[in-house]
Parts: C-alpha cells; sequence; structure tokens
C-alpha cells in the first residue's frame, strides 16, 4: 500500500500543498482532482521522487519511500503532465534509452518496443525522430515507456492528453487493467468524465488541502449530487462563474 | 471586426522578432548570460579591427619617407587585408546565426495561424537579415576605414582622404555583402534540400571560423618589413594575393573608386559590383522560394533519425567497450545520438578543431617556406593530426556542458539511479567511440605527405592520444553530459589557458617529437608502448576512483527555498546601519 501522511511542500513563502494525507492501494485506481493550482502536480511529484516534501512522509508497505529512493523507484512507472522527452531521438531510441536506464535485458527490451510500437500504432513511425511526433503520439511514448518494466506503482498525470477517442478508449482500459492487476494506480487529471469512468477512488484538493476524499459513488451519495462534475463544483466552490464568464466576454469585445 | 494593426505596425514588429532571433540562444537563461557569452567572442572578432590600423601607422610613415614610391602597394596590401576581414568577420558571424537565416520551427508555429501575407513575412524577414549585415559590417567597416583613410591619406589632401574613406567603406561593405548573401542562400539550400543540415551547419561554422583564425595567422605575415643597417638595405617584402581569389574584385572596386588608373582594376569593379548583386538576388529569391517549402518542411519536419545521423560506428566502438551493462550502454547511445544530432554540442567542437587548424597552418607558416619540407616526416607534419585531435577532445567536453532538451533530462532523474559508475563509463565509452573515428581521418591527413604506411604507424599514436583526450574529458566531469543547465565561463579561459597550452605540448608535440625519434627503433617503440599503457592504466585508475562522485542531477525541478536568489545592488541607506 502507497501512504501518504501529512505532506506538506513549501516553495519559498509559497504552500504549494499542507498536510496532505491518503493511501492507495492495491488493485485500485486513485483519482487525484483538483483545479489549477490546487497542489496536484507537486503531490503527483513527490509520489515520483522527484520533489521531496518540505515535511510529511511517503510510504510504501509501511516504509519510507525517500530512506531508499533508488529502490522506490525501481518499481514505479510515471506518466508526466508535460510530454518532454529527447526530441532527437526515435521512439524506440528513446524506450531503449529509458529500458535500458531500468537495466532491462535487451532481448526482452527490443521484443516489449515492438510489441507496444505495434500496440499502441506508430510501429510505422519507429524511424522518425520525436520531433516529428504528433502530442498524442509522444503520449503513447510516454505511456509505454511507463509501464515497460512492469512497475508495481504506476502514477498517471494527464495521460490521455492529446490522444484519438480510441486511442483514450484503449488506455481507460488498460489502466483499469492495471489495477486489475493488483497494481497501485495514481491517476491525476482534470477531464471529470474520465476520472468518473476509471477511478475507485478520489482525492479531491484545493489551495494545497484535501477537500473531499471518497468513491465516487459515496461522495455521489454524501452530497445528493448526481455526477461528479457535480461533486467537484460543489466541493472545489468555483466563485462567481458566470461574472467571470461575462467579464471574459467583455474583454474579448473591448 | 476589430481592426488588425495597420501593414507597417505588424512588419515592424515582426522585423523587430526576427532580429531578436540572431540574439536568442536556448543554452543561456537570462539576458546577462547571453550578454556575458556573447562578450568574449565579440571582443575576440573585434581585436584584429582595432589593433591593425594601429600597427600600420609606423609602415606607413616609414614608407611615405623612405619608400614613397611603396605608399601606393602598401595600401593596395592593407586595403585587401582589411576586405578579407570584413568578409572573414561577417562570414563568422552569418556561421554562429546559421540556424536564424532561414524560417524555422518556431517561426511556422507562431506565424501560420496568425492573419498575415506570406509578402510581409518574408519582407520583414529579409529586412531583419539586412539589418544585421548593416550592423556589423558598417561597425567592423568604420573601425578600420577611418584610420586608414586617416593613416593612408596622411600624405594627401583632405579630398584624398574622403576619397580613400569611401572606396574603403563600398569595398569592405561589398565584400561583407557578397559573402552574407552567399550563405543565406547556402543556408536557404541546404535547409530546403538536405536533411543533413545540423552536419552542414557544423562543418560551415569549421571552416568560417578556421577562416578567421587563420586570418589572424596570416595578416602579420601579409607585410615583413626588415629595418636596414649601414650594410643592409631596409626590405620590404608583401604576401602575394592569387589572381582568382574574390578578394582581388573587391581590392579593384577599391582602386576604381579611389581612382587608380588600370584596366584590372576595372575589371575588379566590375566584377565585385556583378556577384555581389548576383548573389544579393539569389539571396533574396532562395529565401522568397524556400518560404513555403521551410515553413511545411519545419512543421512536419522529416527528421528521419538515419538522415541525422545514426552514429553507428561510434555506437559499435562503444559497445564493445561496454559489453552487457545496459546502465552503461542506455547513457554511450544518448550522449552519441545528441552530439551527432545537434547543432548546439557540435558548434564547441567544430570552433575548437578551428583553432587547431589555426595552430597548425601557424606552425606551417614559421617552419617551411614551401610546399615540399612538408612532403616528410617532421614534428610540424607529424602533429598535424594530434592538434586536431586535442582539440576536438577539448570542443568535445565543452560539448558536455551545452544542455539538449532540459526538461526532458527528468529521464535520466526518474528512471535511473541516482548515482552509478555505469554513467561515467557509459560516457567515456563514448567519448572514446566518438574520438576514435576522428582520430583516424585526422590521421588520414598525413596520408599524402609522408604516405600510407608511415601514416598507418602514426595513427597507432594518434588513436592513443584520442583515447587519452576522450578519458579525460569523461575523468573531469561528474554528470551525464547534457543534462545540467549551462554555465556560462564555466571553462575559464582566462585563468586556464596555460593548461590548455601544457595540454597541446603533452597530447601534441611530445608524442609528434616521439614518433618522429621511434621511427625505425623497435626499442624506442616499445619504450613507448610502456609509457602508454602505464598512462592508460592510471587514467583508468583515476576513472573509477572519480566515478564514484557521478551522479545523476537531484536538483528539484521547480527549485525550493535553496534557490531563491537574492540580488545585491550595492545600495546602502544612509543611517540604516545605525539604526
Amino acid at each position: 500500500m502507497l501512504g501518504v501522511h501529512r505532506l506538506t511542500k513549501h516553495y519559498g513563502a509559497l504552500v504549494a500543498i499542507h498536510d496532505v494525507s491518503f493511501e492507495a492501494r492495491p488493485g485500485e485506481v486513485l483519482g487525484l482532482l483538483g483545479p489549477n493550482g490546487s497542489g496536484k502536480s507537486t503531490t503527483v511529484k513527490i509520489l515520483t521522487g522527484l520533489l521531496r516534501p518540505t515535511s510529511g512522509e511517503v510510504h510504501l508497505d509501511g516504509v519510507d519511500a525517500f530512506a531508499d529512493l533508488e529502490a522506490y523507484k525501481a518499481l514505479l512507472g510515471y506518466v508526466p503532465e508535460e510530454p518532454h522527452l529527447y526530441t532527437y531521438l526515435t521512439g524506440p531510441e528513446y524506450l531503449r534509452l529509458v529500458g535500458r536506464l531500468r537495466r532491462l535485458p535487451d532481448a526482452a527490451l527490443d521484443d516489449k518496443i515492438e510489441r507496444f510500437l505495434r500496440l499502441l500504432g506508430i510501429w510505422d513511425d519507429r524511424y522518425q525522430t520525436l520531433s516529428s511526433y504528433s502530442k498524442g503520439m509522444r503520449q503513447k511514448i510516454l505511456i509505454a515507456a511507463a509501464v515497460l518494466h512492469n512497475p508495481r506503482i504506476v502514477i498517471l498525470d494527464e495521460p490521455f492528453s492529446g490522444l484519438d477517442v480510441s486511442a483514450a478508449r484503449v488506455l481507460k482500459g488498460f489502466t483499469r487493467a492495471l489495477a486489475e492487476e493488483g497494481k497501485i494506480v495514481v491517476f491525476s487529471s482534470h477531464v471529470l468524465e474520465v476520472v468518473e469512468q476509471v477511478c475507485s477512488r478520489v482525492v479531491i484538493l484545493k489551495d494545497g488541502r484535501i477537500v473531499g476524499h471518497d468513491s465516487v459513488a459515496n461522495l455521489r451519495a454524501t452530497l445528493q449530487l448526481p455526477s461528479l462534475d457535480a461533486v467537484f463544483a460543489s466541493l472545489v466552490a468555483e466563485e462567481r462563474v458566470e461574472e467571470r464568464t461575462l467579464g471574459l466576454l467583455a474583454a474579448m469585445r473591448a | 471586426m476589430a481592426a488588425l494593426p495597420r501593414r507597417r505596425g505588424r512588419f515592424e514588429i515582426l522585423c523587430r522578432a526576427f532580429f531578436a532571433q540572431f540574439f536568442a540562444s536556448e543554452s543561456v537563461t537570462s539576458t546577462m548570460h547571453l550578454q556575458r557569452s556573447m562578450a568574449g567572442p565579440l571582443a575576440f572578432l573585434l581585436v584584429p579591427a582595432l589593433f591593425m590600423p594601429l600597427q600600420m601607422v609606423s609602415t606607413f610613415e616609414a614608407a611615405a619617407i623612405r619608400f614613397p614610391q611603396m605608399l601606393e602597394p602598401l595600401t593596395r596590401l592593407m586595403a585587401t587585408v582589411f576586405i578579407t576581414y570584413s568578409m572573414v568577420a561577417v562570414g563568422v558571424i552569418a556561421g554562429v546565426m546559421w540556424d536564424s537565416l532561414s524560417f524555422d520551427r518556431r517561426d511556422a508555429m507562431v506565424l501560420g495561424p496568425l492573419p498575415l501575407g506570406a509578402s510581409t513575412v518574408i519582407t520583414a524577414k529579409i529586412a531583419a537579415m539586412a539589418m544585421l549585415l548593416l550592423v556589423v559590417a558598417l561597425g567592423i567597416s568604420l573601425m578600420t576605414g577611418v584610420p586608414f583613410a586617416l593613416v593612408a591619406g596622411n600624405h594627401k589632401s583632405a579630398a584624398g582622404v574622403v576619397r580613400h574613406f569611401v572606396a574603403h567603406m563600398a569595398a569592405t561593405l561589398t565584400a561583407a555583402t557578397f559573402v552574407y548573401c552567399l550563405l543565406v542562400t547556402l543556408r536557404a539550400l541546404v535547409g530546403g534540400v538536405s536533411g543533413r543540415h545540423v552536419a552542414a551547419a557544423s562543418v560551415l561554422r569549421f571552416l568560417l571560423f578556421s577562416g578567421l583564425l587563420c586570418f589572424i595567422v596570416f595578416a602579420p605575415t601579409a607585410l615583413n618589413v626588415t629595418p636596414g643597417g649601414r650594410r643592409r638595405p631596409t626590405t620590404l617584402q608583401m604576401q602575394e594575393i592569387p589572381g582568382w581569389s574574390p578578394t582581388n574584385w573587391f581590392l579593384g572596386l577599391h582602386e576604381w573608386i579611389r581612382g587608380t588608373p588600370g584596366a584590372e582594376w576595372d575589371g575588379g569593379a566590375r566584377r565585385a559590383i556583378g556577384f555581389t548583386a548576383a548573389v544579393a538576388i539569389a539571396a533574396v529569391a532562395t529565401t522568397i522560394a524556400g518560404y513555403r517549402r521551410q515553413l511545411q518542411r519545419a512543421l512536419a519536419p522529416s527528421a528521419d533519425a538515419g538522415v541525422r545521423g545514426g552514429a553507428r560506428l561510434q555506437r559499435a566502438i562503444a559497445r564493445l567497450m561496454l559489453g552487457r551493462d545496459q546502465l552503461a550502454r542506455a547513457t554511450a547511445d544518448f550522449v552519441l545520438a545528441t552530439v551527432v544530432r545537434n547543432g548546439s554540442q557540435q558548434a564547441p567542437i567544430a570552433i575548437n578543431a578551428a583553432i587547431g587548424l589555426m595552430l597548425i597552418v601557424g606552425a606551417l607558416l614559421r617552419t617551411t617556406s614551401g610546399a615540399l619540407p612538408i612532403i616528410r616526416p617532421r614534428t610540424a607534419v607529424l602533429w598535424i593530426p594530434l592538434v586536431l585531435v586535442y582539440w576536438m577532445g577539448i570542443g568535445l567536453r565543452a560539448a558536455f556542458f551545452v544542455p539538449s532538451d532540459l526538461p526532458a533530462s527528468w529521464t535520466f532523474r526518474f528512471n535511473g539511479p541516482l548515482r552509478a559508475s555505469a554513467f561515467w563509463a557509459g560516457t567515456r565509452a563514448a567519448a572514446i567511440g566518438f574520438m576514435v573515428p576522428l582520430a583516424l581521418a585526422a590521421d588520414a591527413l598525413l596520408v599524402p605527405m609522408i604516405g600510407l604506411r608511415a601514416a598507418a604507424w602514426h595513427a597507432a599514436i594518434v588513436v592513443a592520444v584520442a583515447v587519452a583526450m576522450a578519458e579525460a574529458a569523461a575523468l573531469t566531469v561528474d554528470f551525464v553530459p547534457f543534462t545540467r543547465p549551462y554555465e556560462p565561463g564555466h571553462a575559464r579561459l582566462k585563468t586556464r589557458w596555460p593548461l590548455y597550452a601544457i595540454g597541446l605540448y603533452v597530447c601534441a608535440f611530445v608524442p609528434a617529437r616521439a614518433a618522429l625519434h621511434a621511427a625505425g627503433d623497435p626499442a624506442a617503440i616499445v619504450r613507448i608502448a610502456e609509457a602508454a599503457l602505464v598512462v592508460a592504466a592510471a587514467v583508468e585508475i583515476a576513472g573509477w576512483w572519480r566515478s564514484r562522485n557521478w551522479q545523476v542531477d537531484p536538483a528539484e525541478e521547480f527549485g525550493d527555498e535553496s534557490e531563491i536568489a537574492v540580488l545585491d545592488i550595492g545600495l546602502v541607506v544612509p543611517g540604516a546601519l545605525q539604526q
């Protein structure tokens, strides 16, 4: 089990997250929801070991993840929000780089890369550098890179960004299948419909604090609201929506 | 419908944006860094322009008193030097700004969706390029033209001084325009036709920097005045400029404006104006013709990795050294792919190789007076590949500090271990894989000079030095190359130049002398091999010891409290300390 206990992160005077605690269990997809600036990305980066918290702990099976970060990261797969890749490498070259950094044997690696590229529909583009890939194609490479080593924990930050409808459907199924395989899956997204379809439980963040944490069904039932969208609007309480909409129109016309 | 900015306003905005692109760099993170990184090269470029006119004052005065008949040839010689300098300096600046001499991907992404006519975009780009030429060429020509006109026209009328100045400005500006337009045409053609424009740009940079540096070496030898004594007359020697050289066309223009009689000057002037007009038209035409094509290419670059460079040979050499160590192989492949596919990483190697070429030319000029002495084994000949290898090694190490797709370095931070000696092993293998083929190519230059057999023997020493340079490059860094932000001034050339000089002596001069002495002496060859083995063992031990410090940059993605910087502006508020 992946446990986050009283996590706080400061950037100078700015408090990005404050006292955030939750758990992600094997066999479930935990959704991480929140508006821009709510602390989702900071939480994800701490979970992946790319950022250290100012205070608080991340535990895997009761053991502090940062005590042996290398061993912890060996169990992780991560799709970042921004598709930052080495654009002068080809798709297979990038995947080979990641696979070798994770010390996967060459024979198994080449076989895996070919299978992933064929299944994701980018086999024909294997000789092209990533600079010529579309956003969706780059996203597919990132997803393949994240699961290349069969990780125990998969952290997905806006994983379906730029994907076409059929690829998104396949990967939604893949995300659920990962959980069914017994993996711990953390899924961060702005797209509430996707979160509703994919996640078993959700953590809703606002201004760096947790404002809701339960299964989607329980949240809907508790708040007596028909959808996750309504639950989100109720908890995050987007203020003066209509006023701001009109303001935007006025600014455009000015 | 809201009114768009008027056509002239849009043109001005675009023109300014295109002009600013010439000075933008992916490697520097702030204007201050940019200024710091530009100051050195600019100073280097401008020093000859400042010193040459000062140096010629005494020569001109001596000639006016003792050899009045030599004043005109001397004026022509100095004009030739300034014309050449103008051409080379503008060429180097255009070479540095090579990528901005044409439309690129950013232009396509930003300008594509905007309601701008192709004519507005193209004229703005051409205007920005013309502005750059004007600023650079005018600056250089004025700097040399004013003192030259005053010195050369010292013994003439004021009208003569003005005429000389006009001739100088016209000749140097036309010469600069010729070179600049030629490079713009070349850039448009290479960008439109070839997928290997990264390699082409690096080769061109090497040639242009070599041209500039060789000019700096040649310029002092253009005129040689030997003072006379009681028994010996003063002698004045001037270098001959080959008749085919374009420099002569612009000298013709210079002399034609000055009113020097002679059919050869008229012919030269006509050729100068004709060829410059032709390349200017070609530059404009290729820029216009290539606009749509280049935008299409920029939006969907063919970007076949094979075209950009597969580095198969280099990878094979690295693989031989690394065996099955996956982490080291990942590092080696990454380093090699980055170097062979990116202009930013190739630029330091090209520039340093040009420094090597300058030293070789300088040494040959000092030690030979004709072609024959270089066609036999001697230090000044045997060290040619060694000097090139030494400076390419220095360039490779410098390239390690130039970041590549920096945000993508999370790949190493997330997927790899934080510390591993395999990073060092991979970088070292990549450096050796990169250097060895270059060393063999450099040694091949000797084949026409000293023959195949001698060059083949010498190749062993050149390869050994290449390996030593690669080892040194890997030994003096402690991170995966290209994954850290660039730190301007890390080379500390101002304080470390003696180290580079000693390195040149140890890595080029000493091995060349040793090779010369060992020729035909088996015992000496054995001694050299023993010394090489000792050095290799020492470097290996040092490498393994140092590799313990190798790590993936642990810096956090968005920084934390420790990265908050305070700018000390040195302002002291009176009385503040007392309170």
